[in-house]
């Protein structure tokens, strides 16, 4: 197995992991602020600092 | 931000009011983008990718370009949660940048959108009757097929005219069931493909060699490819009748995404192994057949069932796409109608089945016409290419629209990494356009047609009639001064009592920086959410009271103008009032109140994070002279602003100015005469006029509120920190100004290069 099919099977593992993760991260965060019912940027944003949040 | 659907269009003749109805599920909006993804690429694109990266390449392509999209999904994502309206785009643009982006941002969308779907029709047209003939039911050639293809590309577009015209249920059911049928084939295919590798592993050799052409060639199938990806902003069309819109058009964009990159790497991969005994090296002989390649492919798969297959799930694919294309550029158009910058004609709303049959009729006219008349292939890539203005355009709406409005919009989604998914997604997608002049000189010469077009229809019809929404800030009363001079100062004011003080201030700007120096006085008048803005005029009595009290003052001795406008948030109405009358200094009031979460004030937080100028905030300030003037002093940006407004403000006949720095102990002093030294020429004043003094103590804050009690005023710069961080964390200067029992003022001073950025993003 040559180097370019390494790097080749990393990256595209690589990068099929980032969509599933900022999917499912996307999904966390659409369902916390849902459940605390929808609001500004700057109460959802003092909810994630707070820890309570995505 | 209203959340109800649209409430104003009325039919002409009936006036009853009509609205769109909410009835699609985050199922159905999911498979509408999905639809217009698959549709758009994979089919021609596997071929290609193969030829010109290899077969490893192709796998790659697509898992990159996944990534790059959903940075741009996860922008749309964010938009469409807090402005959940048809128009999309549109929308977004008019928001973060006003009328005349906007209305370029819906026209790019109605182009490409109708031009994407006449492609459709027609690779549905040729998809059909080349099997039809494989079969002997049409037995014709040359211009006669032709003819019969035009004729089917016009009878598919007609028929999804209809479906739309049916209304959203259907539009949605049937763009569902289409979509799910392509995507179980397409995934049916993949999983063949699997299991043909693990029957036979030797199947794998056919990926070798794995990038035979070189790692570079990845960007060039990228951008080929990345069009397979557009059809996630087919979602923002459907905020009005989606239903829970904040919650399910975010995730319906995201989902699509997911859904189709494995659905591409699975069918890319079933295509490479697929091909077995032919001869030659597998990438080889798939590229051999260009964009038919996948087909050719997925028929040495599957020898007995393979070609009916694919011709199947192309017909699936293209015909949901057609569909799902005919939607959003009739809702793109609509949104334009709706707001005037078309015709009023396609805001209409059939009274019975409640869709906008006007923008649907001219829509269809131009994806029929388009589909008849106009080669295709090059078009489309004009299309392609004004979608990747719109991706462009989109991720920088994301970034304003966050920094503009954080307080104004309710969000149901807010995307991670912010900012770097947008920035990343700009930086990629400006490269992907350029680099399609290499694929199609003639879409640069369609696409900036288009364009301009737009610009013209914009200037000498849209832009006359459009029609003001609620987000926009509109003049009152103006009596603007007629050209820009050396120095031009904006005050804000907003009740009579502040008008005289800020007067008197504003007056010693004025003589420090000469007699040409213009004025001008802005009010800004409130209007909560529940009035509507034709009632204005009843909240407007106490701005021209103060504006009367501000002119008495000033107009006599300095060109003096007065502007009153309305908006729903005062601080934006002060920015962007500071931005386009390119203000050199603003100045405003402050009672010394805040909001609970605020640093000083809903108002003047966002003003000294945003203003594009220098900025100075007068708190009690109501005296004529100050003997004594005392700056706390830390060295930061606004330091030589705050010791240039010490000097103005201080009595010329004895005054003095202490520059105060109060070091923690262990900590070294900032050496305030070398700094005094250097800044004192620059303002032409006498270094005499300015004293230091040090001070070491563990209690900053306390130390400068004891030293401040000697003296008549205290200047402070404001902080540097993000506004969120100085809510969340605290900061001195703020914390100062909030104590401070003495008058106070906070200066901001401009900075060029962060200013010119504020100014556009």
């Amino acid at each position: 197995m040559d180097l370019d099919i390494i790097i080749g099977i990393i990256l595209t593992v690589m990068a099929l992991g980032a969509v599933v993760i900022l999917t499912l991260w996307s999904r966390r965060i659409i369902e916390r602020i849902h459940a605390r019912s929808p609001g500004s940027l700057r109460e959802i944003q003092k909810d994630i600092i707070n820890g309570n949040g995505a | 931000m209203a959340t109800g659907p649209e409430k104003e269009s009325k039919t002409e003749h009936h006036k009853i009011s009509t609205e769109f109805s909410r009835n699609l599920t985050l199922l159905q909006i999911t498979m509408m983008g999905v639809g217009m993804m698959i549709g758009a690429g994979v089919f021609l694109g596997v071929g290609n990718a193969v030829k010109v990266a290899g077969p490893g390449g192709v796998i790659l392509t697509f898992a990159l370009n996944a990534v790059i999209a959903l940075f741009t999904a996860m922008s749309y994502a964010e938009l469409s949660s807090a402005i959940p309206k048809a128009g999309g785009a549109y929308n977004f643009a008019r928001i973060a940048f006003g009328r005349g982006t906007s209305f370029m941002a819906g026209w790019m969308e109605w182009f490409a959108s109708s031009v994407a779907g006449s492609l459709y029709a027609v690779t549905f047209a040729l998809y059909t009757v080349h099997y039809l003939t494989q079969l002997g039911i049409i037995q014709t050639s040359g211009f006669q097929l032709i003819l019969v293809e035009k004729g089917a590309a016009i009878l598919i577009a007609g028929f999804f005219v209809y479906i739309n015209y049916r209304g959203a249920s259907e539009t949605g059911t049937m763009g569902t069931i289409f979509t799910l049928g392509q995507t179980v084939t397409l995934a049916f295919i993949a999983l063949v493909g699997i299991a043909t590798t693990i029957a036979d592993p030797a199947r794998l050799a056919n990926f070798q060699p794995f990038l035979p052409n070189g790692w570079d060639k990845l960007l060039i199938t990228m951008g080929f490819t990345y069009v397979a990806f557009e059809g996630f902003e087919v979602i923002a069309q459907a905020g009005d009748e989606a239903i829970d819109p904040r919650r399910n058009l975010p995730k319906a964009m995201i989902y699509s995404i997911l859904i189709v990159v494995f659905t591409y790497v699975g069918v890319a991969f079933a295509a490479i192994v697929g091909v077995k005994d032919v001869g030659q090296p597998a990438w080889i002989w798939i590229g051999s057949y260009g964009g038919k390649g996948f087909g050719e492919a997925i028929s040495q798969l599957m020898p007995s069932y393979g070609s009916i297959l694919v011709t199947i799930t192309v017909i699936f694919a293209s015909t949901s796409a057609l569909n799902a294309t005919i939607y959003s550029a009739t809702r793109a158009s609509y949104a334009l109608g709706r707001d005037r910058m078309l015709p009023k004609a396609f805001s209409r709303l059939h009274p019975k089945r409640r869709t906008p049959y006007m923008a649907l009729l001219f829509t269809g006219g131009i994806v029929i016409s388009v589909a008849t008349f106009l080669p295709t292939i090059d078009v489309a890539s004009s299309a392609s290419m004004m979608f990747l203005f719109l991706f462009f355009l989109v991720n920088l709406c994301v970034i304003r629209v966050r920094r503009q409005m954080v307080d104004e919009m309710t969000y149901g989604f807010v995307m991670p990494l912010f900012p770097l998914p947008p920035i990343a997604a700009i930086l990629i997608q400006a490269t992907l356009a350029v680099w399609l002049i290499h694929m199609s000189p003639i879409a640069w010469v369609v696409g900036p047609t288009w364009v301009l077009s737009g610009i013209v229809i914009y200037r000498f019809y849209s832009k006359q009639r459009a029609r003001r929404t609620e987000d926009e800030i509109v003049v009152l009363k103006e009596q603007p001064i007629p050209s820009k001079g050396e120095y031009r100062i904006l005050v804000s004011l907003a009740n009579p009592a502040n008008a005289v003080p800020l007067a008197m201030n504003c007056y010693k700007f004025c003589q420090a920086k000469g007699d040409s120096t213009e004025i001008e006085v802005i009010n800004m008048v409130p209007i909560p959410p529940q009035v509507p803005l034709s009632e204005a005029s009843k909240y407007s009595h106490a701005g021209e009271e103060a504006i009367i009290e501000a002119m008495l003052y000033l107009a006599p001795r300095y060109k003096f103008g007065s502007t009153m406008r309305y908006c729903r948030n005062i601080a934006r109405g002060i920015i962007s009032a500071a931005a386009q009358r390119k203000a050199d200094l603003l100045i405003m009031g402050w009672q010394g109140y805040r909001r609970k979460g605020f640093s000083l004030g809903s108002t003047v937080d966002p003003v000294l994070e945003r203003a594009t100028c220098n900025v100075a905030v007068f708190k009690d300030c109501k005296q004529q002279k100050n003997m004594n003037i005392l700056i706390p002093f830390a060295g930061g940006p606004n330091a030589a602003f705050a010791l240039e407004t010490a000097s103005i403000m201080v009595e010329q006949d004895g005054g003095r100015i202490v520059v105060f720095h109060v070091a923690s102990p262990g900590k070294p002093t900032q050496d305030t005469d070398v700094f005094l030294d250097k800044i004192a020429p620059q303002l032409k004043v006498p270094r005499s006029l300015f004293e230091s003094k040090y001070a070491i103590s563990h209690e900053r804050l306390k130390t400068i509120l004891e030293e401040a009690k000697s003296y008549d005023l205290v200047i402070i710069g404001a902080t540097r920190d993000p506004i969120f961080r100085q809510r969340v964390m605290g900061s001195l200067p703020e914390i100062l100004a909030r104590h401070c029992e003495k008058p106070l003022v906070m200066v901001k001073a401009k900075h060029t290069i962060r200013s010119f950025i504020k100014r556009w993003i």
